[in-house]
């Protein structure tokens, strides 16, 4: 098993808030962290910071959030696609968080009750 | 935080394998621990440290009780995934005017006055413990309130710290540290600390203390000499290193334009915090540190304690295999945490900028604990404090304390430690939020570190509630 490791922070033009960039920029995620990809897998460079992503859905997002402005229109269109895909899963996912939520409640509050009787 | 080259080298079927047998491991030592806590008995919840009143409640429930609202607090959290909101919270704060020099200097003076009228009474002092000023202010006055006090309010450690005020009176010969080194001396420091504070009688016994004292400015002495008083106190003086990391935690923190006032814990959000996998460990430590210094007090360690040395190993042997042991099975559960992280997060980050990243979380856990756990015994002991300050060399036959605590103080120990949760979930909730591009993927990297914060709660919680023995073979050390 062999594995390339890369630290974008000495890339020059690893900075992630640039001027021309969307006010979205500032709420981006770290970009300047080391990465380690896997023999397997299949990396995505960003061609703005160097950050390394997974292909697919995480690259599209890091995009969007980290460098909108500097998108074409392709790229634009497939972050919006896999943002509201991530809003269908979240969906799903706070749903099933919920019925954790009212499980934990009422399943300690039957306990309870049971053990007070 | 080690092993990433050896992973490297390891055939697949040899990988999966090593899995297995981790994930049995895991297995094998949670469930006698499991097992153990959950006997019929019943929780004295609020019976902490002989007040009367108990709630009747079995240890399981109670245990999981606890574990349960931590999860439930996980489980809140993954509904807030605004990037800009998460981060609005911790921009909140505003900023006073510093406090001119002259306190500076008072506060090296008090710091100075306190460690020499301490070492001073220690000597001259009564031999009985509870009577002697020296013990009363180490462990009440300093380890107990002052502790406190640097993660409620702020780290006044830097200003107050009487062995950095001994040690920029010295000559230096600024020698560059090791880099090397990072921070893995203050590591083994802060374990060889508590260790000589759990297995020696330096609660009980002033002579002991005031020499360790002096043990401890010689050696601090020594560094500054070395590497200059900077370097030492902020690279490797584990104590400083522990207050630098509960300041993080506190409301209260200097900057360049004085006081700044913010949301307790949202210093720990910030990058940087944690630097390096040495730190990382550090933090790892800090929280260890505390559990042990109150695992040894319950009846469980007693057990254990003496079933090994009924096995034939020397007591001392005995204790220090398992400290270590049990640090060994912290720094797995967190590691394997952050391996959980990087899988689910779809990520490749590495393991050890994660591991930065959601270490300071645990720092948050380490305060409410150590609140919950000396919480009680500073309200005890605090009339002893004050009486016997006032004639340290002649005090009274039995200082007076407090016998029996209202039954709100148990329930607000009990808060502390869940409180502390609570806050740490939301750091790491920030956390992954700053690190990963996905919403969903944030929300699930923090499975591993849910879990490991959930198993903790109830450890603590056991610690906590659990009536405390003397550690065995020690002839009276601990607290």
């Amino acid at each position: 098993m062999t594995a390339t490791e890369s630290t974008p922070a000495g890339d020059p033009t690893g900075e992630p808030d640039g001027g021309e960039t969307e006010p979205a920029a500032a709420t981006a995620t770290a970009t300047q962290l080391p990465t380690r990809v896997p023999d397997d897998a299949e990396p995505q460079v960003c061609p703005y910071c160097g950050f390394t992503l997974p292909a697919g859905d995480q690259y599209h997002l890091h995009l969007g959030l980290a460098h909108y402005g500097q998108l074409d229109e392709s790229n634009q269109q497939a972050f919006r696609e896999a943002y509201s895909n991530e809003a269908e899963s979240l969906t799903r996912f706070r749903i099933i968080a919920l019925g954790g939520l009212v499980g934990l409640y009422f399943g300690f509050l039957l306990i309870y009750a049971v053990l007070a009787a | 935080m080690t092993g990433r080259a050896g992973e490297r080298s390891t055939p697949e079927p040899k990988r999966r394998w090593r899995r297995r047998l981790r994930r049995l491991l895991l297995v094998a030592v949670t469930t006698p621990l499991v097992a153990l806590l959950s006997e019929p008995v019943f929780a004295h919840a609020a019976a902490l440290r002989g007040s009367t009143s108990s709630v009747e409640v079995p240890t399981w429930l109670f245990l999981t009780t606890g574990g349960g609202t931590v999860g439930a607090s996980f489980l809140l959290a993954s509904f807030v995934t605004d990037r800009a909101f998460i981060r609005s919270i911790h921009d909140w704060g505003y900023t006073l005017p510093a406090p001119r020099r002259v306190i500076a200097v008072a506060g090296r003076l008090v710091g100075l006055g306190v460690l020499v009228t301490t070492v001073v009474v220690g000597y001259l002092g009564p031999e009985t413990g509870y009577r002697n000023l020296a013990i009363l202010v180490v462990w009440v006055g300093w380890w107990g309130g002052y502790v406190a006090s640097t993660y409620l309010l702020g780290n006044t450690w830097p200003t107050l710290n009487p062995f950095r005020t001994i040690g920029a009176t010295l000559p230096s010969f600024d020698r560059p540290f090791p880099e090397r080194l990072s921070a893995w001396p203050s590591v083994a420091g802060l374990l060889a600390l508590i260790w000589i504070e759990v297995v020696s009688p330096l609660a009980d016994d002033p002579r002991l203390l005031a020499t360790t004292l002096l043990a401890y400015t010689v050696v601090s002495g020594v560094g500054t000499v070395i590497y200059g008083v900077d370097t030492w106190f902020d690279r490797v003086d584990p104590i400083a290193r522990i207050f630098g990391l509960f300041g993080r935690f506190a409301p209260i923190t200097r900057t360049d334009d004085g006081l700044s006032v913010r949301l307790p814990g949202s210093g720990l959000t910030d990058p940087g915090v944690v630097d390096g996998r040495a730190e990382t460990v550090f933090v790892v430590a800090v929280l260890y540190v505390t559990t042990f210094d109150g695992f040894v007090g319950t009846g469980l360690w007693a057990a254990l304690i003496t079933a090994i040395v009924d096995a034939g190993i020397p007591p001392l042997a005995g204790y220090l295999g398992a400290y270590l042991a049990g640090f060994g099975l912290f720094v797995v559960a967190f590691r394997w945490a952050i391996g959980l992280a990087r899988r689910f997060g779809h990520t490749y980050i590495t393991r050890a900028a994660l591991a930065e990243r959601f270490a300071p979380s645990l720092v948050a856990i380490a305060a409410g604990y150590h609140i919950a756990h000396n919480l009680g015994f500073i309200i005890g002991l605090l009339p002893s404090l004050a009486v016997v300050g006032v004639s340290p060399l002649s005090p009274p036959q039995q200082p007076p304390v407090v016998t029996v605590l209202p039954g709100w103080i148990s329930g607000l120990e009990l808060a502390f430690v869940l409180v502390g949760h609570f806050i740490a979930v939301w750091i790491a909730h920030a956390a992954a939020y700053e690190l990963l591009p996905g919403r969903l993927a944030a929300i699930k990297s923090q499975y591993g570190i849910t879990l490991v914060m959930i198993a903790y709660t109830i450890v603590s919680l056991w610690i906590v509630t659990t009536p405390t023995v003397a550690p065995p073979f020690l002839g009276g050390g601990g607290v």
